[in-house]
């Protein structure tokens, strides 16, 4: 019971600090400030349970005693966090499927032409923010105008490339 | 056999990711979707026999390990997901797309040679077919119209925890 009850307590709390941050102020590096909330609650929660194990007890439960218990916790708050943290990406970014459904569901009883629809969903509103994404977040970087991949983003388009190879995926996606 | 319990969402989560790329190559490599619930039911086959074999070796104290198992799958679970996503990711994402263009061209590309390679109008056909296709959007008389809710609502709570986590609707905001 000891490792459901602190596991959860750990990741409320991690919760609890994002929210609080993103009220008041919305970080510029949303993603590595995310990473440090939960790295560091997860840090400093295992290391003062662990310190103070004898002593902490919540709803009738004792802290965890074993390494064990501990190392249950921590993989479950890894993938928690990491399960946000990848929801967290779709949702900074618009999704174009969803622009679509909400484009299509806003004009209503009339329905959308097909030029109504190439009005508002053009290159300009899904290429370019996600090219000057890759130039922010250093996947790509600009010579004589040309974007050209930095080793990070190489190395992520390999992944995907070969992984795509590996489940016979011939189409390029997106 | 303790190990294996606390470590038995990573174990299935190899299975399921074992499982989902057998499916693509030996199965059919057209059925994406299935071949994720594929795997991610023997990965949770999986979990249940380590979880079972653990359960059993404790009979006196069942019931006090309960909530450890309950801790397992919710892990498994998450972690599931997040390799759904990742599957997602290369055959959605926009940044991916582009950033496999560029890792074709030998010497870099400018936007219009990304656009003439990859843009708006492609990526509507993609998604249109897709939602035509599910039913999700339906053409009539030369106009879209939203066809099954299920699309709408999940649009629905993806602008809701937008608002309620980033407090704007839009990225463009």
């Amino acid at each position: 019971m000891s490792v459901l009850v602190f596991s959860l307590l750990l990741t409320a709390v991690a919760f609890i600090i994002h929210f609080i941050i993103w009220k008041i102020r919305l970080p510029v590096h949303q993603k590595s400030i995310l990473i440090y909330i939960f790295g560091v609650t997860l840090i400093a929660g295992l290391g003062f349970l662990f310190k103070f194990r004898e002593n902490i007890s919540l709803l009738g439960t004792n802290a965890p005693r074993e390494l064990h218990e501990y190392f249950q916790i921590c993989i479950f708050f890894i993938s928690v966090s990491l399960a946000y943290m990848v929801t967290y990406s779709a949702l900074e970014a618009d999704s174009p499927s969803l622009v679509m459904i909400m484009t299509i569901a806003n004009s209503g009883k009339e329905g959308l032409s097909q030029k109504n629809f190439e009005e508002k969903i053009n290159n300009k509103t899904l290429i370019i923010p996600r090219l000057k994404d890759t130039l922010s977040e250093k996947l790509a970087y600009l010579k004589e105008d040309k974007y050209n991949l930095t080793p990070k983003g190489r190395i992520i388009s390999t992944i995907f490339m070969i992984y795509r190879k590996i489940i016979k995926r011939e189409r390029k996606g997106g | 056999m303790v190990y294996l319990h606390v470590l038995s969402p990573v174990v299935a989560l190899a299975i399921n990711v074992l499982a989902q790329i057998c499916y693509c190559r030996f199965v059919s490599n057209k059925q994406l979707l299935k071949s994720l619930f594929f795997g991610f039911f023997c990965g949770m086959f999986m979990l249940f026999v380590i979880e079972a074999f653990y359960v059993v070796q404790l009979l006196p104290s069942v019931l006090k390990n309960i909530p450890s198992v309950l801790i397992n799958i919710a892990s498994y679970s998450a972690l599931g997901y997040c390799y759904f996503h990742f599957v997602n990711l290369g055959e959605t994402a926009r940044r991916i797309r582009l950033l496999r263009e560029l890792s074709e061209s030998k010497n870099g590309l400018s936007v219009d040679e990304i656009l003439q390679r990859y843009n708006a109008k492609e990526i509507m056909e993609n998604r249109l077919s897709r939602l035509l296709k599910s039913e999700q959007v339906v053409y009539k008389d030369n106009r879209y119209y939203i066809g099954k809710p299920v699309m709408f609502f999940m649009s629905k709570a993806v602008l809701f925890l937008k608002v309620f986590i980033l407090g704007k609707k839009s990225e463009f905001e």
